[in-house]
């Protein structure tokens, strides 16, 4: 089976990423309306524990790219493994993740293959001469939309958190097992370790979190939003400027390279809300958001919006949680 | 060791961003920065040259109006700055033009950073060692290089806090993460001084690249620019500090 339609998945080995159940769900929406075939790749090693998760899958086919080289990410390999594995005739449309791994592996194909690449995207349609592109600008304040020809093949990576929200035909896809190349070049980059980053503190567990950005102003006010994280009895965030400046370690890094947080309160203060920064607390229960600028992205997600400079509330905030702390301490000794 | 610093020129902010009339890009007002994420390659790469003395050449691929960022990368401490005259948008043709061009050019390494703020495609950087048929790596937060090794270390993420450590070999093209050094400040004398300097610049047709080449790679048009559609269920608060402190202490009890 040939599809026009390929999706390379985003896994861990063990689960499949998100981002490739929202390719799916894209793809499946594009193959229907141009009645194409839809088609997975999952390259990996042992990916036998994948293909029940894939079993449910709107597509028609899986292709499995299970080979010992595949273990450990390396680009080159990956890059080398994918162009072979390709169907003869070229899928019209081939989808990645716009992710760490989807970056790269996506500008090495694009090249690969000569063939055009439109990264970054939230939604993608079809129409008459092509598809039409959702794509962030302006550091996501804006969003454009881009009409791309069809061509004999487009790349597109597609952000997370962007499904197209439909409900998913279920299919039992048939599973096709294929080889790595025989003979693969060496490659210029050699993986010599693989670790996850150890954290000294914990912001995942605290219920409560301060998170600060760029917006609040200078580092002496940095042990203010402590103060206020210490009455509210939470613990203190950061989204990556702050910590690139060295003003918190990457500890309290909330966001795609640092934490994934879930709290019952994220009170974001100054920040924008990058998509790397949301895509770490998205699930928090509830967002409040305090910035300067009406269009920041955080408030695509807040549920209460302040905009104002958060320096000229914050004296009110900690006075206000201080206060609420001890009617609270009191409350508990009368009870 | 040549150094090659692929920077962009960004808009400070942005209020009424419109499609140019032929969709080729955005029509922006306003000045224009360096790209902060470009930013911290350049200061990787001065951070090089103290170290071992590399030369260290400033690219960018723009009209006269996006100058100014060269004169800035010079008084950061670059050996070179050059323009490319192109005003082109769509990362496909931009990364097709600078890797042209750097393929004129001695390279033993390229940095790039991971991200424009304003197209935000990240796609830049990787597409051009690709083309080059170099090693390419992104989000980069640790580089070790000595200056005769035939190979550099590598610290790169992965993402979920995954970090990757790697062994590449030169002539490669590194995409820098932020933060991978400290942004250093610029003085003003400097800064004075360096503008003082006539930037090269480089034309398409010196660089070999015809119309009909890029008319072939000009596959998109930007139809439309509209702010980020907002979540209809934000509740918007309003009133004096201390208005605004009770309100919000008193959702954050209730939530908690």
């Amino acid at each position: 089976m040939e599809p026009e339609i390929l999706i390379i998945a985003e896994h861990n080995g063990s689960e499949l990423d998100p981002i490739t159940l929202d390719m799916i769900a894209w793809g499946s929406q594009i193959a229907s309306e141009k009645n194409w075939q839809l088609g997975v790749l999952v390259p990996g090693f042992k990916l036998d524990v994948l293909v029940e998760k894939m079993g449910s899958s709107a597509a028609n086919v899986v292709f499995l790219l299970d080979d010992p080289a595949l273990e450990q990410y390396n680009s080159s390999t990956y890059v080398n493994g994918i162009v072979h594995a390709l169907p003869k005739s070229m899928p019209r449309v081939i989808l990645l993740a716009h992710s760490y791994r989807g970056i790269e592996i996506s500008g090495g194909l694009a090249a690969e293959l000569d063939v055009t690449l439109w990264s970054n995207c939230l939604a993608i349609k079809p129409d008459a001469e092509g598809f039409v592109l959702t794509r962030p600008i302006f550091g996501g304040a804006f969003v454009s939309t881009v009409a791309v020809e069809s061509g004999p093949c487009n790349l597109i990576t597609l952000q997370r958190g962007s499904s197209p929200m439909r409900e998913l035909p279920v299919r039992n896809p048939e599973i096709v097992r294929l080889p790595m190349p025989e003979k693969v070049a060496t490659s210029k980059v050699k993986v010599t370790g693989e670790s996850d980053a150890s954290f000294a503190e914990d912001i995942t567990k605290a219920d409560l979190l301060v998170a600060v950005g760029r917006g609040i102003g200078p580092q002496s006010q940095l042990p203010l939003f402590m103060d206020l994280a210490q009455a509210l009895g939470g613990a203190i965030a950061a989204s990556r400027p702050i910590v690139d400046m060295g003003w918190l370690p990457v500890d309290n890094q909330v966001g795609l390279s640092g934490r994934t947080v879930r709290p019952k309160v994220y009170l974001a203060c100054g920040i924008s809300g990058s998509a790397q920064h949301i895509a770490g607390m998205r699930d928090s229960r509830l967002v409040l958001a305090i910035n300067q600028d009406r269009n920041a992205p955080i408030f695509q997600i807040a549920h209460y919006g302040v905009v104002g400079d958060i320096a000229e509330i914050l004296p009110a905030l900690i006075n206000e949680a201080k206060r609420n702390a001890k009617k609270r301490e009191g409350g508990e000794i009368t009870t | 060791m040549n150094i090659i610093v692929c920077i962009k020129a960004v808009p400070a902010s942005v209020k009424n961003p419109t499609p140019k009339s032929d969709g080729s890009g955005i029509v922006t007002e306003g000045d224009l920065f360096m790209n902060e994420s470009d930013d911290y390659a350049l200061e990787q790469a001065l951070l090089l040259k103290k170290g071992f003395g590399t030369t260290v050449t400033a690219l960018t691929v723009g009209s006269v109006r996006y100058q100014d960022i060269l004169h800035v990368s010079l008084a950061k401490g670059a050996d070179q700055a050059i323009r490319i005259d192109a005003d082109e948008f769509d990362p496909n043709i931009v990364s097709f033009i600078l890797s042209r061009a750097i393929g004129t050019m001695k390279h033993d390494l390229i940095l790039t950073g991971i991200e424009s703020s304003d197209g935000m495609s990240s796609q830049i950087g990787i597409s051009v060692g690709a083309q080059l048929k170099l090693p390419y790596v992104y989000a980069v937060t640790k580089l070790e290089c000595g200056d005769t090794q035939d190979s550099l270390s590598v610290t790169r993420e992965l993402g979920s806090g995954r970090y990757q450590t790697l062994e590449v070999t030169k002539p490669a093209l590194l995409c820098v993460q932020s933060g991978i050094v400290p942004l250093t400040y610029t003085p003003v004398v400097k800064l004075i001084h360096a503008r003082r300097k006539a930037i090269p610049c480089l034309s398409l047709s010196e660089l070999g690249i015809t119309d009909e080449a890029l008319s072939l790679r000009r596959k998109a048009k930007v139809v439309e620019v509209r702010p980020s559609e907002k979540n209809n269920a934000t509740v918007w608060l309003s009133g004096n500090p201390e208005q605004l402190a009770v309100e919000i202490i008193d959702k954050i009890a209730k939530a908690l």
